[in-house]
């Protein structure tokens, strides 16, 4: 069901957590909200599911206004990070309880809680008691206990941030095989840049309450509606310069383009740099680490910029060399210097 | 490695006061099985036991004990969380400190409050007769120094219930604030959530206040003493009297009334702790 | 926020239960006559307030012994406490378990047994009717709150802190004076408050054990109050429970002055 947030204002203890949000999810979209930890991603979710109370804005789903409805009639059911599994149930009866919230009969529930037991692969595991589980399989609990409640939009925060790294993958594709079986409305609450973006369908970025981009997975990774944007992602250097006359000017790149004159930052992808005997960049091999399956080598041009660019495997030159290099930008991405500021 | 002798040394002044309260109670229980040697009595004998179960005034004491301790501890632990319910779902504020005040309060001023409030010229009466349900004092309802001990039971739930409160308020907010929360999220209704998971989930610690201010109301002497009827006594004030019988030969006869008191409130104890441990196990097993 | 409103109805009728009394021991200690049915006093008088301050019995001897008493049995509990703490929280050795049995043992043993037994155990000892048998006595009745008090802030700060001064050259004094006390002290503080306040109210051990030698206002309190005259009775009271919650405030005062000074950058 399709999600709208519209100027959604939320405080906690007189501070401003998110100010004047407008996001929407799609029916049957996986969203990402990414952002770094602090940004509000968690008190959106608590606003969305009605845990909190937002000051001012609307939140519907589907046709219906649920702004102001108790959280228990939302119909939107949170994975919560510390997974939260009620320790005096049984595995079945944790997941049987939002049924039984709902007055399905103990039979009919536990049926039920049994088939959504192997569909987390936990079959035969529903009488064990949740101090037996370990933290994968309690996680997967909470996963089919959450798809009892037949969500209408289902929140994710931080859901593999407790595991492993091994169960991490796991999990990532049990959510993803769910959500593809399922097409619930789903929005993952992630700061893992590498998970948003493998995951979702689109990502919103959220940073100090506010949603900076929200876009298809390539587009926010390559294309960056703001510094701070590209900053986050990472990837790039920002290299500041000026337009003038049709040219832009920064360290030593010079580049056509079709801006109004001022102050731009371009990105900079280091693989846009690319050796080549006659290239006109000449840089001075600066410093090399070497990393096992890559080096990491910085490179200075004349004017003392510096850039990063990695090499598969080991290089044949050591700091000090000088190697030519072409700058193929492509369709470049300019931020206007003010926005900086 | 942290050496174990330090330990046993930091342990010295424990053991010492563990030591002493052992003693008191083999003390207790020696002179009551009539073995006082300064009073040339050294056969033991259980003759002082089987004279206290004899006397039906012993088993009116117990009764009025038994009654006072399990009324007014049934009636705080049931008052006691829903006041600490309310003091989780509304956030504490400045109740929350409120409700330490009747813990400070010692039991014989307690029992004045009883007096000034519950009393047949008591303000709650002279309310009564402003509101013209009473027109004089005799036919407010006697709470204070009658068999019913009523005046006791109220002055111990004052007491009591901000302690079972306050006593439950950290686990239950806990609780609340993260699996009652879940449990909402999941599509229960406030209430709902409350009584399928907040509240199974804070029973231990109810449960431990029940039996604290059980045992205490059962072993309790001050306001049984100051509210209490002149006879049926409570135990301990039964038992009191006849410690200080003059006579001091008698003071075996004191000493098995106090060792029924210990030896009734180990057995509850131990009772209680019988029938709770699966109850508990199961809410506590999953954490 | 409506919904609440009947749980708001239920705290204020808490709140007011718990106040009522409070307020009934004020006006009843500065009544000279309120007859029924009235609901307030006739007419006022400071003659309870002389008699108090004044009088035959006098307030200020009593306060004097039960703040000393209460004083020495809230530094000698938290003593104790912190090394039976520190043993708990900190120590491995045979017999653990027992260590909390052995705290919690003056709480199982009911009041009335234990200051009998208490007693008895003294009089071999050669302490019963002493004012050094009432202190011992106190003590143990505050120990319990004092060990589990302390137990859990030793344990939640844990050894770590002085190992490091440890490491850095500080020997095992010098190290919890100069690390880990500071960090306990909020926690020292509240059990010094916790038995002081039990010390001040206890009447019954007192009674027995003291064997009527040693007078404490609790003790006083007590005829007071099965004496005819309330508002005698009141402001004896008052008296006694203004004291209590005066150490409480003051206690409950440094306790939070001290974290504050913690939370400054």
């Amino acid at each position: 069901m399709k999600l709208e947030i519209e100027h959604l204002s939320v405080a906690l203890e007189g501070r401003d957590i998110l100010q004047n949000l407008s996001l929407q999810a799609e029916a049957g979209e996986l969203l990402a909200l990414l952002g770094p930890s602090g940004c509000g991603k968690t008190t959106l979710l608590k606003t969305v599911a009605g845990i909190l109370a937002p000051q001012c804005g609307r939140i519907r789903l589907g046709r219906e206004d649920i702004t102001h409805l108790p959280p228990h009639r939302r119909g939107v059911v949170i994975l919560f990070q510390d997974i939260r599994l009620f320790p005096h149930m049984t595995a079945a009866e944790n997941v049987a309880f939002p049924l039984r919230m709902r007055g399905v009969g103990r039979r009919a529930r536990l049926e039920q809680a049994a088939k959504l037991l192997d569909r987390v692969r936990l079959p035969g595991y529903g009488a064990r008691r949740v101090g037996s589980l370990s933290g994968g399989e309690r996680q997967r609990v909470a996963l089919a206990r959450a798809l009892a409640a037949e969500p209408r939009l289902l929140l994710l925060d931080e859901p593999f941030s407790a595991l492993d790294e091994n169960l991490r993958e796991d999990m990532r594709e049990l959510v993803l095989s769910l959500h593809r079986e399922f097409r619930t409305t789903t929005v993952l609450v992630t700061h893992d840049r590498g998970e948003a973006l493998g995951m979702s369908d689109r990502v919103a970025l959220l940073f100090h309450g506010e949603i900076e981009q929200c876009d298809t997975p390539e587009a926010v990774y390559l294309r960056p509606a703001t510094r701070r944007a590209a900053d986050y992602f990472g990837g790039c250097a920002l290299l500041d310069g000026e337009v003038r006359a049709g040219i832009f000017r920064g360290g030593p790149v010079a580049l056509p383009v079709s801006l109004p004159e001022g102050r731009y930052a371009l990105c900079l992808r280091e693989r846009m740099w690319r050796p080549a005997e006659n290239g006109p960049y000449a840089l001075r091999v600066e410093r090399v680490r070497f990393r096992g399956p890559e080096t990491a080598v910085t490179l200075a041009a004349a004017d003392g910029t510096l850039f990063q660019k990695t090499f598969p495997g080991s290089v044949p030159f050591q700091e000090g060399d000088v190697l030519r290099f072409d700058l193929d930008v492509g369709d470049p991405v300019f931020f206007p210097q003010e926005e900086c500021l | 490695m942290r050496k174990k002798r330090t330990a046993y040394l930091l342990l010295l002044p424990l053991m010492g006061m563990t030591a002493l309260a052992l003693l008191a109670c083999g003390s207790v229980l020696t002179q009551s099985l009539g073995v006082v040697p300064a009073f040339g009595l050294t056969e033991p004998t259980l003759d002082y036991y089987r004279e206290a179960l004899a006397d039906p005034a012993f088993f009116s004491a117990l009764g009025v004990s038994l009654r006072v301790a399990l009324l007014s501890a049934l009636a705080a632990a049931v008052l006691g969380t829903a006041l600490c319910a309310a003091l989780v779902r509304v956030g504490p504020g400045p109740m929350g400190l409120l409700i330490r005040l009747p813990i400070l309060v010692p039991h014989a001023v307690t029992a004045l409050f009883a007096i000034l409030l519950l009393s047949q010229t008591g303000l709650l009466a002279r309310w009564a007769w402003a509101l013209g349900v009473i027109s004089e004092p005799g036919e407010f309802p006697q709470l204070l120094f009658t068999p019913g001990y009523g005046g006791t039971i109220l002055a111990y739930l004052w007491k009591e219930i901000p302690f079972v409160a306050y006593f439950t308020l950290a686990l239950m907010a806990g609780v609340s604030c993260t699996l009652g929360e879940a449990a909402e999220n999941l599509g229960a209704s406030p209430l709902r959530a409350f009584l399928t998971v907040t509240l199974p989930l804070s029973l231990p610690a109810i449960s431990q206040a029940f039996l604290i201010i059980f045992l205490f109301a059962f072993g309790g002497y001050e306001l049984p003493l100051l509210l209490g009827a002149t006879l049926p006594k409570a135990l301990p004030v039964y038992a009191h009297l006849a410690y200080m019988h003059p006579d001091l030969r008698q003071r075996p006869a004191a000493m098995a009334l106090y060792g029924l008191i210990l030896l009734l409130s180990a057995a509850m104890a131990t009772l209680y702790g019988l029938l709770t441990r699966h109850l508990l196990r199961r809410v506590e097993g999953g954490q | 926020m409506r919904k609440a409103l009947f749980l708001r109805l239920f705290l204020g009728l808490a709140a007011f239960c718990i106040l009522l009394p409070a307020a009934l021991l004020v006006l009843w200690s500065a009544a000279a006559r309120w007859s029924w049915p009235n609901l307030l006093p006739e007419s006022w008088s400071g003659r309870t307030a002389r008699e108090l301050l004044f009088g035959a019995q006098s307030i200020w001897p009593l306060l004097g012994s039960s703040a000393a008493l209460g004083g020495l049995a809230a530094a000698l509990a938290t003593l104790i406490g912190l090394l039976t703490a520190r043993a708990a929280a900190l120590y491995d050795f045979p017999g653990k378990p027992l260590v909390r049995f052995a705290g919690l043992l003056p709480l199982l043993i009911p009041g009335t047994v234990f200051a009998v037994g208490i007693h008895l155990a003294l009089l071999r000892l050669g302490l019963a009717d002493t004012l050094a048998g009432v202190l011992l006595v106190h003590v143990m009745t505050a120990l319990p709150y004092s060990i589990a008090i302390l137990t859990d802030v030793t344990a939640a700060l844990g050894g770590g802190l002085e190992e490091q001064a440890a490491v850095l050259g500080a020997g095992p004094v010098r190290g919890f004076f100069a690390v880990s006390l500071p960090e306990l002290t909020p926690g020292i503080l509240s059990s010094m408050s916790m038995a002081f306040i039990l010390s001040y109210s206890q009447y019954f051990t007192t009674l027995i054990v003291g064997g009527g030698r040693v007078r404490t206002l609790a003790l006083a309190l007590v005829p007071y109050i099965q004496g005819g005259d309330r508002s005698l009775a009141s402001v004896y009271a008052l008296a006694f429970t203004g004291s209590a919650l005066g150490v409480f405030a003051l206690f409950e005062t440094l306790i939070h002055r001290w974290q504050k000074r913690g939370d400054r950058p």
